[in-house]
């Protein structure tokens, strides 16, 4: 063997010198065992003399497969496809493993080959499949069907078509040839549906139906123009010429632009309404009205500035900060007499800026409590005024104003009938007052809100006004006329009431 | 309930199908696709036709022989050596069977010769071009059940094996043959009748019209077989004389013609190519404008040793294909419609909701379809017609799946476990007669 290895060397032109380090494997391998620490055992093979990869070729034939178990037989078989009617017995080869797991063949199967059983079922037999087209009798052919344009004999032949070629319309529209008339697809559909819904509505009344077989006759339903329109326009459109094709898509680029333009438009304006809206608080501000609750919220306020610091404070000292920032915020404000471990070695240089901390706490408490006397001071300082003074610096006392920005004019109380908004503009126009008011100062509001009062009031008595006038003219005709016609005036006046409820009806 | 359009015992969507996706189920049928140039046949199940014989066959005059007043040379080699008097004929006309005696010699030869099968063991699928008659449908049905006592028997129209080899159940199939091509609408495996066309602009058109190309320039289209050796030349006007082969007799201009076309062949394979562009190809090719003249030449050396560098005029008889106005040999009658205004006149007599679909699925096959950028052009003229949707032509990319789609198609349907219902059965035959044809196979 040894004597192979050096010819492929000779042929692969390795110095055959290469060969004299194939001895020291052996006291490699007492060397393996002493292997310093800290080299895997894979790195340490790798080090020192290795002999070149040159693979041994024995000269034999490879070894026979070894399968598992015995090779199964296959069978050529007879079988019948019960889809056909005939009979037909084609052969296949099946595996006999199989067979008899399927149940196809028994045990006798071992004897000849002569009486084969076949399988119970043809796998592929299920594939065979058609679709329920619905068939009319004489009686109900001559009953709802009845045609001018189609004949009992073009009918039934649509429909064998129709049964054949599983409702493909796209096939039955090209194999159609009857009498050699000259039938659309949309003819042939329309006829068929036309058929179905009056069936189906001649053997269940449309109200008896179930909800699947309404849904069924609804979809049934076929309308031929319509569908003649569509096709109309489905040709159009894939007939269009070159330039049109680039037009559309230039129209389309340009309508993705606007959007997308005016998409950006949008969100630069949310953004500018985001910035431009102030904070609304959620909260009752009760609590910080007295000069308690004032000291509480600088203290707050203090807290959390001092929890949001301290951070940058620490931080940069040789400790390492990721261990320090969970502890921080829970543990070390309290006193410094924390008994764990890590707090206290921690203590020496948290102490300072916790004590500066407390320094400047003292201060703003001391600033809030010198702030309060003042403001208490200027509460007894107010002086009351007259109205005159109040008109003169524009003073009013209202209700608390809520929130945002409006304008006064939205607050005006004006009266919401609808007669009034439908005729106030007349009125208006006619005292010549605009209807938006130019100045909307308080008072102008005050004097506008009397005057649209006064405005409903007017229209409401002149409809009063009108109602008794009308009365009385039917009155008075009825007094001219007397006897029998005082019903149908009677009447005309109820037709009259009708006529007045009915749009409100329509509403 | 009766009227609704449900279907029954379909698998619900979420159930797998077990063991039943591959779908196959070999019953050892053999597919026979008759083409005008080549008959292919072979074992359903493979991917390639096991054979491909000649359709074109010899007749040797003999008095004894009564049947065919001569005697039959079918294959290769037999119709390729040179026999005193043997005439070279065709039995298809039309692209369909018109000598039916032969056609049966050619198909038993096929099988039972080439294949070494027994016809009466073995159920057989043949395909047919869309415009068979019914009566040689009948006839066909007749020679496989009388004649060749096969057990199950199916015609299947070749545009829908086509469609089926390109994995398509709907397809525009577009099948560039070697007497035809065709154009036919298929709609979930249904060929469409309307909607059908047809055209001579195929690959004898072509052979044609190099022939006529090749005798204009006055080259001597002496084929190989009839020389005894060559002298490479390349001026026409300084030929050396001939040096053809002494066979003692004259060999019939019909076998001449068939080994011209050989070598033609393989002009059409290495020199010929089409012009990638519609309505660009220039009308007077002797007055080249500036920007046509860095078209790349190629050399072709015919039989005798002439050879010649084709420049523009290498695609002229290609365009002709699309342009039948140019071609070197002029039409008689009636100008035919190029083939892509065929696919045009084929998508226009379609129901407007399937033409989308059928733009977006043609399907390109047939041994023509392999000239160089044929299928460019046609993507180009088909783009230039239809700008809106999308146009996608469908052309496998392996020369044997492109040159035997049809035996493909046909050897996917008949190895496929749902299709055994449908073969048509000697009793069934027993039973109704030939026309049992038209009734099944539809």
């Amino acid at each position: 063997m040894s004597g192979t290895v050096t010819d492929v060397r000779d042929v692969l032109g390795i110095d055959p010198g290469a060969l004299e380090p194939r001895q020291p494997p052996l006291k490699k391998q007492r060397t393996v065992e002493k292997r310093p620490d800290g080299i895997t055992r894979e790195l340490y093979a790798l080090l020192g003399e290795n002999a070149p990869p040159v693979a041994v070729v024995e000269h034999r034939f490879k070894d026979k497969p070894k399968f598992l178990g015995s090779v199964a037989p296959w069978r050529e078989q007879t079988f019948k496809n019960p889809a056909r009617k005939d009979g037909l017995e084609l052969k296949h080869w099946v595996r006999q493993s199989s067979l008899q797991e399927t149940g196809g063949l028994d045990g006798e199967l071992e004897g000849a080959g002569g009486q084969q059983p076949l399988p119970l079922d043809y796998q592929f037999a299920k594939f065979n499949i058609k679709i329920n087209v619905l068939e009319y009798s004489d009686a109900e052919y001559d009953a709802v069907l009845k045609d001018d344009d189609w004949s009992r004999q073009e009918t039934d032949y649509l429909f064998n078509l129709i049964k054949e070629y599983d409702l493909r319309w796209v096939v039955i529209a090209d194999r159609f040839e009857f009498e050699g008339k000259d039938r659309t697809m949309e003819d042939l559909k329309a006829r068929y549906y036309s058929v179905c819904r009056n069936v189906m509505e001649m053997r269940t009344p449309v109200t008896m139906m179930s909800a699947e077989e309404s849904a069924l006759y609804t979809a049934m339903h076929y309308n031929k123009e319509q569908e003649v329109e569509r096709k109309r326009i489905v040709q159009m459109q894939l007939y269009r010429t070159p330039a049109e094709v680039e037009h559309e898509q230039h129209l389309i680029a340009e309508l993705r632009r606007i959007h997308d333009s005016h998409q950006q438009l949008l969100e630069e304006r949310e953004e500018l309404f985001n910035r431009l809206d102030y904070p609304q608080s959620t909260g009752s501000i009760a609590a910080y009205q007295g000069s308690q609750g004032l000291a509480t919220l600088a203290q707050n306020i203090l807290n959390s500035d001092r929890n949001k610091k301290r951070k940058s404070i620490v931080a940069p000292p040789g400790q390492p900060a990721e261990k320090e920032e969970p502890a921080a915020p829970t543990k070390v404000v309290p006193t410094a007499t924390a008994a764990s471990p890590a707090v206290s070695s921690r203590q020496g240089s948290i102490a300072e800026p916790a004590r500066a901390h407390g320094h400047q706490r003292n201060e703003s408490t001391a600033s809030a409590s010198a702030a309060t006397p003042l403001k208490d001071k200027g509460k007894s300082n107010i002086k009351q005024l007259s109205k005159a003074e109040e008109a003169q610096y524009n003073l009013s006392h209202h209700e608390k104003l809520q929130p945002g920005v409006f304008f006064r004019t939205m607050k005006m109380n004006l009266p919401k009938a609808n007669s009034f908004i439908n005729k106030s503009p007349a009125i208006m126009a006619e005292l010549n007052i605009p209807q938006i008011l130019s100045m909307p100062t308080s008072k102008t509001c005050a004097k506008y809100e009397i005057l649209a009062k006064e405005i409903a009031a007017l229209m409401d008595i002149r409809k009063q006004l009108e109602k008794v006038e009308q009365e009385t003219r039917i009155f008075k005709a009825q007094e001219a006329m007397g006897g029998d016609r005082s019903k149908r005036s009677a009447s005309v006046l109820s037709d009259v009431s009708r006529s007045s409820k009915r749009p409100k009806k329509d509403k | 309930m009766a009227s609704t359009p449900q279907m029954t015992g379909v698998l619900p969507p979420t159930t797998k199908p077990a063991e039943l996706e591959y779908g196959g189920d070999e019953v050892s049928a053999l597919v026979l696709d008759p083409g005008t140039n080549t008959t292919r046949c072979g074992f359903a199940g493979e991917d390639t036709p096991k054979t491909c014989v000649p359709t074109y066959y010899g007749i040797v005059p003999d008095p004894e022989d009564q049947k065919y007043s001569g005697k039959l040379k079918i294959g290769e080699n037999p119709i390729n050596s040179v026999v005193d008097g043997m005439e070279i004929r065709n039995p298809m006309s039309d692209g369909i069977v018109e000598n039916w005696e032969v056609a049966t010699e050619i198909w038993r030869h096929c099988i039972e010769y080439r294949l070494s099968s027994k016809i009466e063991e073995h159920p057989l699928l043949v395909t047919e071009p869309i415009w068979n008659p019914l009566k040689k449908r009948e006839k066909t049905t007749e020679i496989v059940f009388e004649d060749f006592g096969a057990p199950a028997y199916f015609l299947v129209k070749s545009a829908v094996c086509q469609s089926f080899a390109n994995s398509k159940p709907s397809a525009l199939v577009v099948d560039m043959g070697h007497a035809y091509t065709s154009v036919t609408p298929v709609i979930d495996g249904i060929p469409l009748r309307k909607g059908s066309e047809r055209t001579t602009l195929a690959g004898q058109h072509l052979t044609n019209q190099l022939r006529h190309q090749f005798s204009e320039l006055g080259i001597r289209m002496a084929p190989w077989l009839t020389l005894k050796n060559k002298t490479p030349y390349s001026d026409l006007a300084a030929a050396p004389p001939l040096r053809t082969k002494d066979f003692g007799f004259h060999p019939h201009q019909s076998f001449l013609d068939l080994q011209q076309d050989r070598f033609i062949h393989e002009f059409k394979e290495c020199v010929s190519e089409t012009w990638p562009e519609a309505k660009t190809f220039p009308a007077d090719i002797n007055n080249l404008p500036d920007n046509f003249r860095g078209i790349a030449d190629k050399a072709f050396e015919f039989p005798d040793g002439y050879q010649r560098r084709f420049g523009i005029d290498r695609f002229l008889a290609p365009e002709s294909l699309f342009n039948p106005s140019v071609s070197p040999k002029a039409i008689t009658g009636d100008l035919p419609k190029g083939i892509a205004e065929m696919i045009k006149d084929s998508i226009d007599h379609l129901d407007a909701d399937i033409r989308a679909n059928m733009l977006n699925n043609i399907v390109v096959v047939g041994g023509t379809s392999l000239l160089y950028r044929i299928n460019e052009r046609l993507n180009h003229e088909l783009m230039t017609m239809f700008p809106g949707p999308r146009v996608k032509i469908h052309s496998p990319g392996q020369i044997p799946e492109r040159k035997y789609s049809a035996w493909l198609g046909g050897s996917i349907l008949a190895s496929c476990g749902a299709f055994h219902q449908l073969w048509i059965s000697k009793q069934e035959y027993d039973e109704v007669g030939a026309n049992i044809i038209e009734r099944r196979a539809k």
